[in-house]
């Protein structure tokens, strides 16, 4: 394959927080690609900046961080150089994102139907919006008249799956999942995952996957990428680095029984 | 972001607080009115010991209406009294008005707040029953009320102010004591068979005093604006040079060009209450570990 | 949704109960002598029993057989308490502890005529013979007896040639019903709606309230109104630039509002803006233009503590996940702001609201006395002042019950304003 399948490629990307004595890079030169149609993990403890380079495809990392360099090349467009408004554009259209806790995540006041429905009227004209939804809901085989319900509503399973389907709503050509499935119950977190299998099959979507649990790599990850502290210390096919990881640090993640892992927040 | 583990919360707290130079500014000018306090006391005592009447107290028409100058570096009243001793006075009057009021309110309030977040059940009912109807009571006109009923002076001014304040510390204390009572230290207090007082005040208050000390310093300006409010209208401090007092007096020579009363007394409680309030709030992200990053 | 506000109506139950015993406790019990704080020294005892039986503080406390009266004060010769100096031919041992009359003297005891419509009885600790109210009383040894009289004629005390000899004396009114109470007096007042009679307007009350109620109105609801426009708009901006030097402006701004004692912005303001520059009228309440100043004042005051509350809601919102969710949508920063965070934001924002409309009611005590409003907070100042007793007591009483009702009312709200609230 040649890099112009790359649909996402990350060059020496630096993300900053603080200065002087209390510099700390989160991102230090990492670089990365994503292929058309391929389910790419990034895996790594928390506090790896795995998080945070998967926020800064957008330029959604927190206020404090600093871009310090690097370029992210989305379609062979760097986003680092890009505006707030052509940023706008390609956030929930192009790239879109599931988080870790469904329920903080969506908003508590609006109904499922209203937040499904903002994501595509804000990128695309003259589509019958209630069909659209219903229609999306189908695709994360929801019953349609869940769209009536407020998240407080619903399981946590429900409400992923609704945020899948809204991240689906403008047919987006990457899908950034930021620990997808950490917050769920174990049953929960496999339907979820045969879901994201299913969509990477069927609509041929990318997928970004960034997790701390091998187990999820072996299931779904075409390649991946192994950070640590800010670096990537490890990078293959899921099969080569599963079955004779090189670094050290990929044998000590590998090791941690997964189930047992803490659940823990994601670092700022 | 990583923080240095230091020995206790206050080793913690005073170091954030120690880099937060707008809190130290306002610590230095607590300490300023502190002294200024106690100076005032000291020549109050002085005077009473003497027992002769001050000369922040004595009218001398002759110097009325000095304006600032050497001799009198903030002018004189229009009883040719000095401000700046007057002024000296009106912050032993608010210290000690703050101090008593919290003294009265604060151990109402933490007595409360404990046994109903230890013991829950009647007596939570009890207490949270006894400050909604407290809490329900129209502020400021309660605690007129309350000064009007015991009569003029300090002690209206205290059981006002000191009656009225517990409930929001209560509320505070309550919900902190219901959040440990859960924990493992005072669960092993209890497996060693500790008494409920035992409990209380000694394993768990140390660990909420920060509420308490957060609270006494905003509560510390609000009750001297209070005092400052009440003498104002007359129903406060009668024979003593307050704050309130003074305004009301420098209030009728303002109209007629005397501004230096009215603006050393009002900078005196801005500052005084703006240094609590800072301070204050700074303390209370200093002690609060949930704030930190 | 009616099954709530019912339950939520039964819990405002005890708390009311709560405030009506408190101003109860407060007047009845702290108050001590109100009469004596209302009327001032130098009235007769007689006023001053008008004055409790029209309160019923004449009345038992909560609950008893025997009264108080202001006709004769209690005697205690142990510790010299009564008022036997005025008697003719009496002496007191500070010794023995005794009053001793001396022979052949009638003694008027009452202050003033007893009421002929009741019974009152005397509590006698005595030696020696004497008429007390028509009974004689003879005892050798100290004794202590009860008398009891119908009022309506004068009471005196007699003594023959024997000698006689007082401990103690003292005169109680007797209560045919037990329940008939100060306390009981006091509700079953309120629950006729009567809320007394101002002694320094010789007025019900209720009227006065009525009528100050449209001027403190005028003032505090555009205070009230005008105060969130400006302090939520201004924390969204705040929000909108948080980490700027604009936010941090207004982080400042508010401590420093918050920290001016609220005598200093009307003082400042009148002197400056009405009197210096001639904006505005000094003092008065004729025209919508002697409103604006006070009004203004009011906002101002409030503004800081409104807008530091306010922004804390805001930001608090803006580090929630579901903004950031917003953003991967590509939702533009001011519709984050104003649809998304502003509705969540609303729910904290209406309980603040709804809980400070008791204070349209009280109106501002001082923005009225000194701008010459002639509101609820004039009265209430000039009552406090003048220690027009029943005034203050409804004025409390009405808030307090005010509050009640807006804390139910922001419950209300809140059940509207956020679906996670469950009804029933």
């Amino acid at each position: 394959m040649t890099s112009n399948d790359n649909i996402l490629a990350v060059e020496d990307l630096g993300v900053h927080f603080g200065s002087g004595d209390g510099l700390v890079k989160a991102v230090d030169e990492v670089s990365f690609t994503v292929r058309r149609g391929e389910t790419v993990a990034l895996v790594g403890e928390s506090g790896s900046g795995k998080s945070i380079s998967a926020l800064s495809l957008t330029k959604l990392a927190p206020r404090a961080a600093r871009y310090a360099g690097g370029r992210i090349l989305f379609e062979g467009r760097d986003m680092l150089a890009l505006s707030d408004a052509e940023l706008r554009r390609i956030r929930g259209s192009r790239i879109s994102y599931i988080f870790q806790e469904p329920m903080a995540s969506l908003n508590p006041v609006f109904t499922i139907q209203w937040q499904i429905e903002e994501a595509i009227r804000l990128h695309q004209r003259g589509v019958d919006r209630k069909r659209e939804v219903a229609r999306l809901l189908g695709l994360v085989h929801l019953p349609e008249r869940l769209a009536r319900a407020y998240p407080h509503e619903m399981s946590g399973g429900q409400l992923q799956r609704c945020m899948i389907a809204m991240a689906l709503a403008c047919s987006p050509d990457l899908l950034v999942a930021d620990e997808p499935t950490t917050a769920l119950d174990v049953t929960v977190q496999r339907e979820i995952l045969n879901l994201l299998a299913e969509l990477g099959r069927n609509v041929g979507l990318s997928i970004l996957m960034i997790t701390h649990n091998f187990g999820i790599v072996a299931d779904l990850a075409d390649r991946v990428y192994v950070m640590q502290k800010g670096r990537i210390v490890e990078e293959g096919e899921t099969r080569q680095v599963l079955y004779d990881p090189r670094a050290e640090y990929t044998r000590q993640l590998m090791a941690a029984v997964p189930r047992l892992h803490p659940r823990t927040e994601e670092e700022q | 972001m990583e923080t240095e583990k230091g020995q206790s919360l206050w080793g913690d707290a005073w170091r954030r607080l120690k880099k937060n130079r707008l809190a130290m500014a306002c610590l230095g000018m607590v300490v300023f009115f502190t002294l200024l306090a106690l100076y005032g006391e000291g020549v109050h005592q002085y005077w009473k010991w003497k027992d002769a009447t001050p000369p922040f107290q004595l009218a001398d028409l002759g110097k009325a209406y000095t304006a600032p100058g050497l001799h009198h570096w903030m002018g004189t009243d229009g009883l040719g009294r000095d401000v700046m001793s007057r002024l000296v006075q009106g912050a032993r009057i608010a210290y000690k008005v703050g101090i008593v009021t919290s003294l009265i309110a604060i151990p109402i309030g933490v007595f409360f707040g404990c046994i109903a977040g230890y013991f829950g059940g009647r007596t939570d009912d009890f207490v949270v029953w006894l400050y909604s109807t407290f809490a329900s009571m129209p502020g400021l006109l309660f605690i007129l009320a309350i000064a009007m009923l015991v009569g003029k002076g300090l002690l209206g001014i205290y059981l006002g102010i000191g009656l009225t304040t517990w409930v929001g510390l209560c509320r505070l204390v309550r919900g902190e004591v219901i959040k440990h009572k859960e924990q493992t230290y005072v669960q092993a207090a209890k497996a060693l068979g500790l008494g409920p007082a035992r409990i209380i005040f000694l394993h768990i208050l140390p660990n909420i005093m920060h509420v308490v000390i957060v609270t006494f310093t905003l509560r510390f300006p609000a009750a001297v604006g209070t005092e400052v409010f009440m003498s104002f209208l007359g129903i406060g401090v009668q024979d003593e040079p307050s704050w309130g007092l003074m305004i009301n007096n420098a209030r009728m020579r303002l109209w007629q060009g005397m501004w230096w009363e009215m603006t050393f007394v009002t900078l005196a409680v801005f500052l005084l209450v703006l240094a609590f309030n800072l301070l204050g709030d700074a303390l209370r992200d200093a002690l609060d570990p949930r704030l930190n990053d | 949704m009616l099954k709530y506000i019912a339950k939520r109506l039964f819990q405002m139950f005890p708390t009311v109960v709560g405030v009506v015993l408190v101003t109860f406790l407060l007047f009845n019990v702290v108050g001590g002598d109100l009469a004596a704080t209302a009327l001032g020294k130098n009235v007769s005892l007689q006023m001053m029993e008008d004055f409790d039986a029209q309160r019923g503080l004449d009345k038992p406390l909560f609950f008893g057989y025997r009264a108080g009266t202001r006709a004769f004060e209690d005697l205690d010769a142990s510790v010299g308490r009564g008022r036997w100096q005025a008697w003719s031919n009496a002496t007191h041992s500070a010794e023995t502890g005794t009053v001793a009359i001396g022979p052949q003297t009638e003694i008027l005891l009452p202050a003033f005529a007893l009421d002929p419509g009741r019974d009152y009885e005397w509590t006698v600790v005595y030696r020696g013979k004497a008429i007390l109210a028509g009974e004689a009383l003879d005892s050798g040894r100290w004794s202590r007896a009860k008398i009891r009289f119908g009022g309506g004629r004068d009471v005196f005390l007699q003594t023959g040639e024997e000698p006689f000899e007082l401990r103690r004396l003292s005169l109680r009114k007797v209560v045919a019903n037990p329940f008939d109470s100060q306390l009981s007096f006091y509700v079953r007042q309120l629950l006729r709606g009567d809320l007394g009679t101002s002694e320094y307007f010789k007025q019900p009350v209720a009227r006065l309230l009525a009528d100050g109620i449209v001027p403190s109105l005028k003032l505090t609801v555009p205070i009230f109104f005008i105060g969130i426009v400006v302090s939520v708009s201004l924390s969204l901006v705040c929000a909108f630039f948080r980490d700027t030097w604009l936010d941090r402006f207004f982080v400042v701004l508010s401590v420093a509002l918050m920290s001016i004692n609220y005598l200093v912005y009307i003082v400042a303001g009148q002197y400056l803006l009405s009197y210096k520059l001639g904006w505005f009228p000094v003092w008065g309440y004729e025209s919508w233009r002697f409103l604006v100043l006070p009004v203004a004042i009011g906002v101002v005051s409030g503004l800081g503590a409104n807008l530091r509350f306010y922004r804390t809601i805001m930001l608090d919102e803006m580090y929630k996940d579901y903004v950031r969710t917003a953003f991967a949508k590509g939702v533009s920063k001011p519709r984050v702001l104003f649809v998304h965070v502003l509705k969540n934001a609303m729910i904290p924002i209406i309980t603040n609201v709804v809980i400070a409309i008791p204070f349209l009611y009280t109106g501002s005590l001082l923005l009225e006395s000194f701008f010459g409003v002639p509101g609820l907070g004039y009265l209430g100042i000039n009552a406090i002042l003048s220690s027009d007793i029943d005034v203050v007591r409804a004025l409390v009483l009405i808030g307090a019950l005010l509050f009640v009702v807006a804390n139910l009312l922001t419950d209300l709200c809140y059940a509207a304003a956020d679906p996670r609230v469950k009804l029933g």
